[in-house]
């Protein structure tokens, strides 16, 4: 398995079938061959429309559209057990904050800057390492901090 | 390798005032460049003319493989030298394919002071003979010089790395196996005579090209003889009394088809082989490094952006992604060719320097080229790293980027300072290539720093005379080390003094990585060997 085709939001194990983007071969075995207007399940196969946006690929099948993306196995399975992401935003180097821009309670998407720390003569931003609500933030501007100090947290939705 | 996801937002203010700050340095950039290659006082122009010369770059134009790329190499030297005098130092350098095989060319330009060799066209030819020998690279020389630039002679003369080493280099490439051909399309006088009689071929123009040790003029003041340029060292003399060089040609165009007649005759060497793959183009647009690589210097970027639009698809995969964070390691490929990356995201600590050590003898032991992304300020201060040893770790560091067998790769992408640079494979640790940014800087600490040392050390002195200084007093001190700093530490003039082998623009850096990862594959790659670690 290198990989996962999320189908209609459930993840099914699946390897590419050499480089062609739309075949791949489901867990339990089947083939699954999507050309131009028709996709093939084994021995099965149905005429279809196709759209593709980005890694995103819509199958609009027997009256119904289906959202298909491949997701490589590193990417997927970190998001499953959480390792990917996190609620700490910590100190890469010691400093003092210069800029915050967030409270406690306040949404966040992940990437957002949360937090401007200055530190041997550098300015850095902190992002937000998911999207989420904001718990705490642990230091106001001016403000000195060690290394690995934990600057802010997000929680639970 | 999975896709980098880019966090960048290019509809925020930041991005399009980067945007703007940093396409206005390109616009500067391509205008320094333009002016370099050809801006020339119309006596010069005219003088090639009278002479029937063509111009340097017309000449390469003719030597180069149709439609092949050509990486010119250090097109800024001595920009800032000699009052701006002496564009492109008087050389044209560069890496292209001729008869089928990659070569550097070394041509000098006789539209700048008749082509005169001062003491940064040695270094910079010294310097390309130098790329030849690390990566095997055949030289082609275009050799049209008045010689040496005499009232510097004490500056590009005698030294180790002055002009004997342009002689000495060719006969080590020579030794090498490393075919040189040279074509002398003006006068090769002096030492320049070695030039055309180093290399293994050579063709000379008739008419305009000669070789001698003196000219007519000083044979007549040292013995009296009397005695015609053409008759003393021209092209029939030499190939056919002589044996100084071995093809006449009837013009500068037949004496550039012979070139390429001979380098397409030599038998092809094979190249090493290390990982690759067909190309894929970055999935993010590399226009956007504009948007990404900050106006302010102080203002810490995430190389993440910068990889995802140098190398293919934008695929990466992170070494060690959560140790060490502030070094970013990890492998990529660029035109096909695997590579690892050191890129700096923070200053370097004891884990980040660990970390790099570690993922340099990786690659080395994996045969992978080394590309180091410098955004560097240095390595962390204070008690607490000192009594962690974070000097012993940077000298591991150090002592794995200088011992790394596998070819080296090097852009300061923005700030390379103190042990930071050296660290991360600065100029003295034999990168095959070196290029700086537009925008980067380059010194043995930021300017602010440099001015606040500086001026601290000053008002003790004036304390210890029991004067004290106002506000004003200390800014008088510290405002011109600021600007001289700033000045010195600038891309412009790093390039002038060839600290570097060129200023890349950042859309151009992948190709030019392709090229030179493709030129460096010339030589072999030796077996991972290192000194002593300290632990």
């Amino acid at each position: 398995m290198s990989g996962f085709v999320i189908i209609d939001g459930v993840a099914h194990g699946a390897g590419l079938a050499g480089n062609a983007a739309l075949g791949f071969r489901l867990g339990d075995g089947r083939a699954v061959s999507v050309t131009g207007d028709t996709v093939q399940v084994g021995a099965q196969s149905w005429p279809v429309v196709m759209a593709r946006d980005g890694d995103t690929l819509w199958v609009h099948i027997d009256g119904a559209a289906h959202r298909l993306e491949w997701r490589d196995a590193v990417s997927h399975l970190a998001g499953a057990v959480g390792v990917a992401g996190g609620d700490a935003m910590r100190a890469p180097m010691p400093g003092s904050v210069i800029a915050v821009n967030i409270a406690a309670g306040d949404a966040v998407a992940a990437g957002d800057v949360v937090m401007i720390i200055e530190s041997m003569k550098l300015e850095t931003a902190i992002r937000a390492p998911r999207g989420g609500v904001v718990a705490a933030v642990h230091f106001g501007v001016g403000d000195v901090f060690d290394r690995d100090a934990l600057l802010a947290e997000l929680g639970v939705n | 390798m999975r896709r980098i996801e880019t966090r960048i937002d290019r509809r925020s203010a930041e991005f399009i005032a980067n945007t703007a700050a940093n396409r206005s340095i390109a616009a500067d950039h391509a205008e320094r460049q333009r002016a370099a290659r050809h801006d020339r006082p119309q006596r010069d122009r005219d003088r090639l003319a009278r002479q029937g010369k063509m111009f340097v770059r017309d000449r390469i134009e003719a030597l180069l493989d149709p439609g092949t790329p050509f990486l010119e190499l250090s097109t800024l030297a001595a920009g800032r030298a000699y009052g701006g005098d002496v564009p492109g130092a008087g050389q044209v350098s560069g890496i292209g394919i001729v008869g089928g095989k990659e070569v550097i060319i070394h041509a000098d330009d006789a539209s700048v002071k008749g082509g005169a060799w001062y003491p940064l066209s040695v270094k910079k030819i010294v310097r390309t003979l130098d790329i030849a020998i690390e990566n095997h690279l055949p030289v082609i020389h275009l050799c049209d010089s008045a010689g040496g630039f005499l009232p510097l002679q004490a500056d590009l003369f005698p030294d180790r790395y002055h002009a004997g080493r342009i002689f000495r280099n060719q006969s080590i490439l020579s030794k090498m196996g490393v075919p040189q051909v040279a074509l002398v399309l003006g006068h090769c006088t002096a030492g320049g005579a070695y030039i055309p009689a180093l290399s293994d071929y050579s063709v000379i123009v008739n008419g305009t090209g000669a070789i001698f040790l003196g000219g007519p003029p000083l044979v007549k003041a040292a013995t009296g003889e009397v005695v015609s340029v053409e008759d003393l060292g021209g092209a029939a003399m030499h190939t056919s009394v002589s044996g100084v060089a071995d093809y006449p040609a009837a013009s500068e165009a037949h004496g550039i088809a012979i070139t390429r007649e001979i380098m397409a005759a030599l038998s092809p060497r094979p190249k090493t082989v290390i990982d690759w793959q067909p190309p894929e183009p970055p999935h993010y647009d590399p226009e956007e490094l504009y948007g990404i690589v900050p106006r302010e210097h102080r203002s810490q970027f995430d190389m993440h952006e910068i990889i995802a639009r140098l190398v293919d698809g934008s695929r990466f995969h992170a070494y060690q992604p959560a140790f060490g964070p502030t070094l970013v390691c990890g492998f990529a490929r660029i035109h096909g060719y695997k590579v690892g990356i050191l890129a700096n995201n923070g200053v370097l600590f004891s884990d980040s320097a660990l970390k790099g050590t570690h993922f340099i003898q990786l690659c080395d032991n994996d045969r992978t080229p080394l590309l180091f992304l410098q955004n560097i300020t240095g390595f962390m201060v204070g008690q607490a790293y000192e009594r962690g040893g974070i000097t012993k770790d940077g000298a591991k560091m150090i002592m794995a980027v200088s011992g790394a067998s596998v070819p080296k790769f090097t852009i300061n992408a923005n700030a390379s300072f103190g042990a930071g640079t050296y660290g991360m494979s600065g100029r003295a640790f034999d990168s095959r290539f070196m290029f700086s940014w537009p925008q980067s800087q380059v010194g043995v600490m930021g300017a602010e720093q440099a001015a606040d040392v500086l001026s601290e050390v000053k008002i003790r002195q004036l304390q210890r005379e029991g004067r004290t200084l106002s506000a004003a007093e200390i800014a008088a001190i510290r405002d011109p080390v600021i600007a001289d700093y700033r000045d010195q530490a600038s891309a412009w003039h790093a390039t002038s003094a060839l600290w570097d082998d060129g200023v890349l623009g950042l859309t151009d850096t992948r190709n030019a990585l392709g090229i030179c990862i493709s030129a460096a594959l010339n030589a072999p790659i030796a077996d991972p060997r290192y000194g002593v670690f300290r632990m």
